[in-house]
């Protein structure tokens, strides 16, 4: 049986394997230059939790990435919707991946955890005797 | 792609710090996970952003922003207080913000947290 493709039925975007396919990223590795002082001091901490220097780090700029992007929605929404977008394509997911950039930015994933808490700013919100147990068990595992 | 006045000014001094104060920096190998591998890309790609100097400030502002959430802190922050404030460091900032404050008696340098 021989089949004709129709190539005005087909759009331009990423293929089907383009798609799913991570890019080149395994083995990625940039350099970056650090304060001294703040390399000693992510250094006694590394010490202090038993953490190596490279997990410090990257925990950080993960979390420098994260404040980086929520400061550019900020200031413009679209911009920052298309950068996440696009380090989502770059790892082989899209706008709604559930684990990706956007999903971080947009709040997908956190979104009834947010609402939740927002009810904590509620003068009248009177959280249960098991949660105010709980506190007291974290605040006694600080000290 | 839209960049603020603030953002181009810390662009240029930034890259200035390539060029002199090599002394102050270390130049340090980040192997991050995929993720975050993905992200550096794309504001590197997109917004050109050099990523050599792109966390040097960034770093300082979040390790002064996690020092100041709890009192706890002020033992390790006097660990590093016998040498001269680099400047720019997460530990200038707190100078800066007021949370450590230098006696001006001689006699060392005193912590003064700031209450929230």
């Amino acid at each position: 049986m021989t089949y004709h493709f129709d190539l005005t039925k087909f759009g331009d975007g990423r293929s089907f394997v383009e798609r799913f396919k991570p890019r080149e990223l395994g083995n990625s590795k940039f350099n970056i230059k650090v304060r001294k002082t703040d390399l000693s001091l992510i250094d006694r901490l590394a010490e202090l939790t038993g953490k190596s220097r490279a997990f410090i780090l990257n925990a950080l700029v993960q979390n420098i990435l994260m404040d980086m992007l929520h400061e550019r929605y900020e200031e413009d929404e679209d911009s920052a919707a298309l950068l996440a977008l696009y380090a989502d394509q770059k790892l082989g997911k899209s706008e709604s991946s559930t684990d990706g950039w956007s999903a971080a930015l947009f709040g997908l994933e956190s979104y009834f955890a947010k609402s939740y808490w927002l009810r904590h700013d509620d003068d009248n919100y009177e959280p249960s005797e098991e949660y105010w147990e709980i506190t007291r068990r974290i605040q006694a595992l600080k000290k | 792609m839209k960049k603020t006045l603030a953002s181009k000014i810390k662009l240029s001094l930034n890259d200035s710090l390539s060029e002199t104060g090599s002394d102050a920096f270390e130049t340090i190998t980040l192997r991050p996970n995929e993720d975050v591998g993905a992200m550096i890309s794309a504001l590197n790609e997109l917004l050109r952003l050099p990523v050599s100097t792109l966390f040097v400030d960034e770093i300082s502002k979040k390790l002064c922003d996690l020092l100041l959430e709890s009192k706890d802190n002020q033992s390790i922050i006097q660990e590093f207080l016998d040498e001269p404030l680099q400047a720019g460091s997460a530990l200038s900032l707190l100078e800066r913000k007021g949370a450590i404050e230098d006696e001006a008696d001689g006699e060392g340098t005193a912590l003064t947290f700031v209450d929230e």
